[in-house]
C-alpha cells in the first residue's frame, strides 16, 4: 500500500479530492437548504459585492436600452395614456360595484381566506444575483433577515408570482423561482365568474409551468388566467400566468395543463417579499 | 503563457461576478455563457499542473453556496472536468485555436451531461431533454467566450513544442 502511495502520489491525492468532494455532495444534499455560519458569512460577503454590480449594470443596460426604444416608448407612452383615458371611464363605472365588493370581503372573510391584501406588508429588494448554472431557477435579493424576511416567505412583482425565499441571512435572500422543478404551486383558474377550478403546477424547467386540475371536468381553456388558490404557502390571489395548452390525459383522465408565466424571469430585477403574519 | 494564482484569482473571481450579476441583466437567449467554466478549461489546458482542477474546486464550491440545491455538484463537475482537460491535453497542439475550441466544447457538453446525471442522482427532476435544449445555445456562448479568452492571451502563451509532434 505504502509503496503504491509512494509511487502514485497524484493519483491517490486526485482520488482523494473526489471522495473528499463526494461526501461534501452527500452531506450537503442530506441537510438541503442549511447553509453553514461560513456559508453564510461567504454570501454575505458576496453579495456585498454583488449589489453595487448589478446595480450598475442595471442602470447602464436601462440607459442603453432606452436610448435604443426611444421611438417605441414614445408610442406606448401614447398607448399608456388612452389606456388611463378608458381606465377613468371606467372607473366610474366600478364605483357602482363598491357594495358588491364588500360582500365579496365578507364571504372572503367567512371562507377564511388569506389574501395579499390581507397580508401586513411588502418589502422590496432587487435581485442582485441569479444562478450561474442554467440550470436552477434561483437568485439573490438584496433583503434579508434584518428586514425580516424569513424562509418560505412569497416573492412577487408587479406581473405576478415570482417564488419563495429558500434561505436568508443578513442582507440577502436567495430566492427559488416558481418556474424551478422543485417547487409546487396550487392554483384556480381566474374568470370573474362563479366558477372555481383548482389545480396544482410545477415548473417544467423550461421556463414554463405544468400541472393539472383537481377536477377532471373543469372547463379551462386556453387564455384562462391562473391565480394562487390560497392553499399552502402562497397567499389568495397572487397571478401566476396563463394557460397556454390543455390536455387530457387518456391514462390518467386528468386535464393538464400549460401555463406561460406572468413573470419574465430572464428580466427581473425588482420584486416585493410579502411579509405575511 | 505562464499562469499564477495571484493573477488567476482575481479573473476567477471577476468572471463570477461578471457571471452573476452582469451577465443575466443582458437577457442572452435560452441561456448565459459559463465564464468559470471556460477558464477552467482554458487554466487546465494551457498550463501544466493543477491549477485549474483547484481554482476549478474553490469557484465550484462558492457557486454551490450561492446558488445551488446542494453544495458540491458544480465543484465535483468542474474537478471531473479539468481532469478530463489534463488528461487530454499532451495528446493537442496547445497553441492551435482550434484545439482550444475542441476542448472548449468536448468540455462544456460533457460539463452538462454530468451535471444533469449528479443532479438526477441526488433526487432531481431536471430533464436531459432540456440539458439537450439549452446546450447548443451553451457551446455556442462558450466557444465565443473561449475564443476572446484565447485572443486576449495568445501573445503570453507559452509555446509547447513537445505537443505539435503528437
Amino acid at each position: 500500500m505504502r509503496r503504491w502511495l509512494r509511487e502514485n502520489g497524484g493519483t491517490a491525492v486526485l482520488i482523494t479530492v473526489a471522495l473528499i468532494l463526494t461526501i461534501l455532495l452527500v452531506a450537503s444534499f442530506l441537510h438541503m437548504g442549511n447553509s453553514s455560519s461560513a456559508g453564510r458569512f461567504l454570501i454575505s460577503a458576496i453579495t456585498s459585492v454583488q449589489e453595487p454590480i448589478s446595480n450598475a449594470t442595471a442602470g447602464i443596460s436601462d440607459g442603453f436600452k432606452n436610448l435604443l426604444t426611444f421611438r417605441s416608448i414614445a408610442r406606448e407612452n401614447q398607448q399608456l395614456k388612452d389606456e388611463l383615458a378608458q381606465l377613468k371611464q371606467e372607473m366610474v363605472r366600478q364605483q357602482f360595484s363598491d357594495q358588491e365588493l364588500e360582500e365579496l370581503r365578507r364571504l372572503s372573510a367567512a371562507l377564511n381566506y388569506e389574501s395579499v391584501q390581507n397580508s401586513t406588508s411588502y418589502v422590496t429588494g432587487d435581485v442582485i444575483a441569479m444562478d450561474t448554472s442554467n440550470w436552477f431557477n434561483i437568485f439573490t435579493i438584496n433583503v434579508g433577515t434584518e428586514k425580516g424576511v424569513r424562509i418560505d416567505a412569497v416573492v412577487i412583482n408587479g406581473d405576478g408570482l415570482v417564488g419563495r425565499v429558500y434561505e436568508a441571512g443578513e442582507g440577502w435572500a436567495k430566492v427559488i423561482s416558481v418556474i424551478d422543478e422543485t417547487n409546487s404551486v396550487s392554483f384556480r383558474i381566474f374568470r370573474g365568474s362563479n366558477e372555481s377550478y383548482l389545480g396544482i403546477l410545477t415548473g417544467n424547467g423550461r421556463g414554463r409551468l405544468e400541472g393539472y386540475m383537481l377536477d377532471s371536468e373543469a372547463s379551462v381553456i386556453e387564455g384562462d388566467t391562473v391565480v394562487t388558490s390560497g392553499i399552502g404557502i402562497y397567499p389568495f390571489g397572487i397571478t401566476v400566468g396563463r394557460i397556454s395548452e390543455v390536455v387530457v390525459n387518456t391514462d390518467s383522465l386528468l386535464k393538464e395543463v400549460i401555463v406561460d408565466p406572468a413573470v419574465d424571469f430572464k428580466n427581473i430585477q425588482k420584486v416585493m417579499v410579502i411579509m405575511a403574519e | 503563457m505562464k499562469l499564477k494564482y495571484r493573477y488567476m484569482i482575481p479573473l476567477y473571481i471577476a468572471a463570477f461576478l461578471l457571471q452573476t450579476a452582469v451577465l443575466p441583466q443582458l437577457a442572452l437567449p435560452v441561456c448565459t455563457p459559463n465564464l468559470l467554466l471556460c477558464l477552467l478549461i482554458m487554466t487546465s489546458f494551457w498550463e501544466e499542473g493543477y491549477m485549474g482542477a483547484v481554482l476549478g474546486i474553490a469557484s465550484g464550491i462558492v457557486q454551490d453556496m450561492c446558488f445551488g440545491h446542494m453544495i458540491g455538484i458544480a465543484a465535483l463537475c468542474y474537478y471531473a472536468v479539468a481532469l478530463g482537460v489534463m488528461a487530454v491535453r499532451h495528446f493537442l497542439y496547445r497553441s492551435s485555436l482550434l484545439s482550444s475550441l475542441l476542448v472548449v466544447l468536448l468540455s462544456t457538453a460533457a460539463y452538462s451531461f454530468l451535471y444533469w446525471g449528479i443532479s438526477v442522482i441526488m433526487g432531481s427532476s431536471y430533464r436531459l431533454f432540456y440539458m439537450a435544449e439549452t446546450l447548443p445555445f451553451l457551446l455556442l456562448y462558450n466557444g465565443a467566450v473561449s475564443m476572446v479568452l484565447y485572443f486576449i492571451f495568445r501573445s503570453r502563451a507559452r509555446r509547447y513544442p513537445e505537443d505539435w509532434y503528437l
